[in-house]
């Protein structure tokens, strides 16, 4: 149904000969992405009649988180066609909430968020363990997992919360120049993962089993150990992701993360990316996560009501989608 | 050189008639300015080597491939291409045997061979399991059971459904068969090749295409050579001779390779060494590679060679069981498309992916060391100035060329070749045969499996396998063609007095029947319907849901009433008709992850306008099926995941929702509560109802004229488009269906709740998609079970109400539904590989 397109989009790992750099550019994936967040942010400027920086990096900040969710999702998706994680709303709030229950004592913010991270990897791991011991599609796995871990949300909801606070809560509230800690936290964290999906043999070994997973274990990847990285590293961000938030907002409800499983997927998509397997973009992912992020603030400027808001993500989502697949299938 | 074909062929006016049909992909013509006439009872073998556009010209003689230029006629009437497709070309009687297989495994052989046939259904199974049996007597003597599902066959098997299909199709002008015997025994060949004289007898057409010469001198009336796209030659079959074939297709004068194999030295040290090793289709075997040997592994295709490579790449490095091993290995398949190309990658990367770990420091790959070897490999193999192309963009003899460099760089001292030379040219094999000089010079060691004899003189021992047993080993000078292809047929000696002789060259001496056979052969009835009931799909979703009702009873018995059964059914009934709409995606290969604010948007219809203005509620309810049929063209044209699709929707959905009524609230029109009140003895309505939904979903899926397509479609939707059906048409009759249970189970909610809310069903969606694989669906696409997935939705919705009547929050019934899934899949996955 797919067809592969000859186009490599991939953090360029192999430098190629030198184009004219604006080409270069405006071959880029997300560029389509880029100008859209652009449009959306003088829009804003528009509405409310004067153009501001500010405005664009509170939007960041938020846009940073879903991300962080979209980038975990799209690790999980580059590692074979038809590859999802359903469970990523339930790690991220599980994580929030292990980062608030100060399990390791109320101070010891180091231990919570190492504890979190652990957590996460855990929750990877579980789902690494389904899909490749008993052999089940990640689709099914990462639900049953989801589950699973919703049930662990619903047994230690009882237990009380307390702000994390704080320096860790101060630092990520922090603001230099309008931009908040939590955003150089995210970018950071997106920095070391783009570091990872392109400069390590991990990285390189993903997009081979993303693209052909038969293929890349005759060529000596060993998938199920990348299987379970991966995994890993999406769990990872998505505790993380927690942590932060649990940490920026003050406080943890069960429903923190559930609108973090259709967002971070939205996030992929209208970055550009195609879903079809071993492709990755950071940049695009995070990107992506900025327009749909700065479309919500805008349609609230424009004082639209909630469910107009939600049908014109979706369009947003279906629309790119629709466009990125036209023309790959056109250069097919 | 052509030979006109004039003469005694002339009296017969020909079938089709092709007039100077050429094809170009891009700046590549494929075929050019063919002129052919196909005479009806002629046996035209078609030949040529790879890359001769033999497949692009049957495509579009076939109607599934449109040609640049040129004209066609079919009994004289003059074909426009434009509504040409496969379909219309079946429809003339043009039936067609494709390479690849095109049989469904999800579908039973009655229903494959029904699935094409012209004869319209409406008659009844049995009718159709017979008019199967019926047809697959062209095979005279075989086993199949035409009520197995064709993932049980093997694969010669297949093969012969498949030709079954083809040639008894009533009213079938031309049959194209294209190498319809690579997966034959001797005998299942020699039928076939009676099938095919007969069949030309009666005045059918024949194109048969092969690669086996003496297949090709046996049968041909008339043999036409493509080379490079062009029409080489055309003339009398029964004058060739082997030798003239050969020239024609362009082969040089057997390439007298200088007997490369020496004598090995004893004292080498051994990479690897297995030794009675035994696993699926390997009986026993064992073999040995010395340092600086290329060993070659010959016998029929299957005889278990495949596996044998793929058993010692798996314990490289490594000592697994019967197999020690010394050094890394690297591997090279003949299937590139499916085991080597990395497809979205240019050359240098592909080459460069197995060397990565080498030239890395805690993980950190050295790019520009990993280049440089790259870049050195490359230059060895006269491939360095499409370094940095597109692999797919290169020709089929260069990419594997590109491949063995992959391997090469990887430096592994053992090489593992699996039919390299597989749909190459000869100058691409003449290339990969001095790379294997070179291998060896380095004292670096292979293994090579080949389809063709011929290339085992490079080795300088040859093992020959047989139905998985090693039955001959001949080294150096020993290793003729002759010798070789003797071995293959040799009956391996443990397998002597098995019953069934491939061919005649060992008769049993003795008939033994083996005593696992003998076990096997008179099973007791309670043994074999327990077997029957573990091989059940459902089973996981039958025993939850009897484990929840019979837990429910055990917590209330006074649950043990119409009344009780009422309310631990109701529950169920929103969510029933919500697991149809899943489970018809699931059917179609796809996933509705939009599915429950689906839903929640009928229901907020429903309360909102149901009973003020029905007619509006009624639009746009059929608003929503329409939403459905359009994620189809989306899915279905556009190609794009139905998950993705669907998730769009689904903000799109929960949107609209909320537009309608932010705050839940409305109400149910009296007739809709009045419908879900009524009484009906002595079961609750709810029972009937489940029961009804289970059986429609089972209908159709099973028993609707359209449903054996549309399980084809959701398993191998590629097969189902050349075959000549819509895949369009399909998938959205099985989106709008969809669409509509979606919006019934919005209306059964609004008569349940008596309001209307965008989030009602926010968890169906999920749920939806458990249940259906809980009770038996399969994530290939194409396989469910409507039963199976009613009954995993009272099992889910009855651990909520256990949960109720234990007094533990009902939160936890996600965990017990996750474990279930969890369960039913491992039991699943275990039983299929005791299966197997």
């Amino acid at each position: 149904m797919n067809q592969t397109t000859s186009i490599i989009d991939r953090p360029a790992p192999l430098p190629e000969a030198p184009v004219g750099l604006w080409r270069r550019l405006l071959r880029q994936s997300w560029i389509g992405a880029l100008a859209a967040a652009l449009f959306l942010w003088l829009l804003a400027g528009v509405v409310t009649g004067s153009l501001s920086l500010s405005f664009l990096l509170a939007n960041a900040t938020i846009a940073g988180f879903l991300a962080l969710a979209g980038t975990a999702q799209m690790v999980v998706i580059a590692s074979k066609p038809g590859n999802f994680d359903l469970s990523l709303p339930y790690v991220i709030t599980f994580g929030a909430y292990i980062m608030s229950a100060g399990l390791l004592g109320q101070g010891n913010i180091a231990g919570s968020l190492a504890l979190t991270v652990l957590a996460g990897g855990l929750a990877g791991a579980l789902n690494a363990l389904l899909i490749v011991r008993l052999r089940i599609p990640a689709i099914v796995a990462t639900l049953a997992s989801g589950y699973i871990i919703y049930s662990l949300i619903v047994a230690i909801q009882g237990g009380g919360f307390t702000r994390v606070g704080g320096l860790f809560e101060a630092a990520l509230r922090l603001r230099i120049a309008g931009v908040s800690g939590a955003l150089a936290a995210t970018i950071a964290t997106l920095a070391l993962v783009a570091i990872l999906l392109s400069r390590t043999v991990f990285g390189l070994q993903l997009h081979a089993m993303g693209q052909n997973g038969e293929a890349a274990r005759l060529a000596g990847v060993r998938r199920g150990w990348l299987t379970l990285g991966t995994f890993v590293l999406s769990g990872v961000l998505a505790a993380w992701l927690g942590a932060l938030l649990a940490t920026y907002q003050g406080g943890v409800s069960a429903d923190l993360g559930r609108s973090y499983l259709l967002g971070s997927v939205a996030a992929v998509v209208v970055g550009g990316t195609r879903i079809t397997g071993g492709i990755t973009s950071v940049l695009g992912t995070a990107i992506g996560a900025l327009v749909l992020t700065l479309a919500q603030s805008d349609l609230i400027l424009l004082q639209l009501s909630i469910g107009a808001q939600y049908v014109i993500q979706g369009l947003i989502v279906l629309g790119t989608v629709c466009l990125v697949a036209a023309r790959s299938s056109n250069r097919g | 050189m052509r030979d006109d074909p004039s003469g005694a062929r002339q009296d017969k006016a020909a079938f089709i008639s092709v007039r100077d049909l050429s094809r170009s992909f891009g700046a590549s013509t494929v075929v050019r300015d063919v002129t052919l006439d196909i005479r009806a009872g002629e046996i035209l073998v078609l030949l040529g080597p790879n890359g001769a556009g033999k497949s692009t010209l049957l495509n579009m003689i076939g109607g599934t491939l449109q040609p640049s230029a040129g004209t066609m006629a079919l009994d004289g009437q003059a074909v426009d291409f434009d509504s040409y497709i496969a379909g219309s070309a079946r429809s003339r009687g043009i039936q067609r045997v494709f390479q690849e297989l095109s049989t469904f495994p999800n579908l039973t052989v009655g229903e494959n061979l029904a699935l094409t046939s012209r004869q319209k259904a409406g008659s009844s199974r049995r009718e159709m399991m017979r008019r199967a049996r019926e047809r697959l007597q062209v095979f005279p003597g075989n086993c199949i059971d035409v009520c197995a599902e064709v993932s049980q066959l093997s694969v010669a098997e297949r093969q012969m459904v498949e030709i079954a299909r083809a040639m008894t199709e009533p009213g079938t002008h031309l049959v194209i068969l294209d190498e319809p015997t690579s997966a034959l025994s001797l005998q299942e060949a020699d039928q076939l090749a009676d099938l095919v004289s007969r069949k030309a007898a009666e005045g059918v057409a024949i194109i048969y295409v092969t690669h086996k010469l003496e297949e090709a001198l046996r049968l041909a009336d008339r043999v036409v050579v493509l080379r490079d796209g062009r029409l080489h030659f055309d003339g009398d079959g029964r004058t060739l001779t082997h030798d003239r074939l050969l020239t024609l297709l362009g082969a040089t004068a057997e390439p007298t390779m200088p007997a490369s194999a020496q004598v090995t030295d004893a004292a080498q040290r051994e990479l690897l060494t297995v030794r009675g090793l035994s696993a699926p289709r390997l009986h026993d075997v064992g073999i040995h590679v010395c340092e600086g040997e290329i060993v070659g592994i010959a016998g029929l295709e299957g005889a278990g060679q495949r596996e044998l490579l793929q058993a010692v790449f798996d314990a490289r490095r490594s000592t697994i069981g019967a197999i020690v091993s010394q050094s890394d290995m690297a591997y090279v398949s003949g299937d590139r498309k499916r085991e080597g190309l990395l497809p979205l990658w240019t050359v240098e990367d592909n080459v460069a992916i197995s060397a990565a770990p080498r030239f890395s420091r805690f993980g950190f790959v050295n790019f520009a060391a990993l280049k440089a070897t790259a870049g050195d490999w490359l230059a060895e193999l006269g491939l360095s100035h499409r370094a940095n192309s597109p692999i797919v963009s290169l020709s089929g003899g260069n990419q594997q060329r590109a491949l063995l460099g992959r391997a090469l760089a990887s430096e592994a001292q053992l090489l593992l070749l699996d039919d390299p030379t597989r749909g190459v040219d000869a100058s691409a094999k003449a290339s990969i045969y001095s790379i294997l000089d070179k291998v060896k010079e380095k004292g670096r060691s292979a293994i090579l499996y080949s389809t063709e004899v011929a290339e085992f003189q490079k080795c300088d021992r040859v093992y020959v396998m047989a139905r998985g047993h090693v039955v001959a080993e001949f080294s150096g000078a020993e290793a003729t063609e002759e010798r070789i292809v003797q071995a293959s047929f040799m009956q391996p000696s443990s397998l002597q007095g098995r019953g069934q002789v491939s061919n005649g060259t060992s008769p049993p001496k003795t008939v033994k029947v083996e005593p696992a056979a003998a076990a096997s052969a008179q099973p007791l009835s309670g043994q074999a319907s327990f077997g029957h009931l573990l091989s059940w799909r459902s089973l996981p979703a039958a025993l939850l849901m009897v484990a929840m009702f019979a837990l429910a009873f055990w917590l209330q018995p006074n649950a043990l009433s119409t009344f009780g059964l009422e309310l631990l059914l109701q529950a169920s009934m929103p969510l029933a008709f919500a697991v149809l709409a899943q489970m018809l995606f699931l059917l179609g290969g796809d996933i509705d992850l939009g599915l429950g604010f689906a839903i929640g948007l009928a229901n907020v219809l429903a309360a909102t306008y149901l009973v003020d203005a029905p007619a509006i509620a009624m639009i746009a309810m059929l608003g929503i099926v329409m939403g459905y049929v359009l994620l189809a063209f989306i899915v279905e044209i556009l190609g794009v995941s139905s998950v993705v699709a669907t998730l769009g929707a689904s903000f799109v959905w929960l949107g609209l929702g909320l537009m309608v009524r932010e705050t839940p609230g409305g109400q149910s029109p009296e007739w809709l509560a009045a419908l879900t009140r009524f009484k009906l003895w002595p079961l609750p309505l709810a029972c009937y109802v489940l029961l009804a939904l289970a059986l429609l979903g089972l209908w159709i899926c099973q028993g609707w004229g359209y449903s054996i397509r549309l399980r084809a479609l959701g398993h191998n939707r590629r097969t189902y488009v050349s075959l000549g059906f819509s895949a369009l048409a399909g998938r959205i009759t099985l989106y709008a269906l969809a669409g509509v249970f979606a919006v019934l189970s919005g209306l059964v909610l609004t008569a349940a709740t008596g309001a209307g809310n965008a989030h009602v069903a926010s968890n169906f969606t999920l749920a939806t998609i458990a249940a259906v694989v809980v009770g038996g669906a399969s994530f290939a696409g194409g396989l469910v079970s409507p039963i199976g997935a009613v009954m995993a939705v009272v099992g889910i919705s009855l651990i909520t109400t256990n949960l109720g009547f234990l007094g533990i929050s009902s939160e936890y019934s996600t965990a017990i539904g996750g474990l279930a899934l969890i369960t039913a899949l491992s039991f699943r996955s275990l039983s299929r590989s005791t299966a197997s």
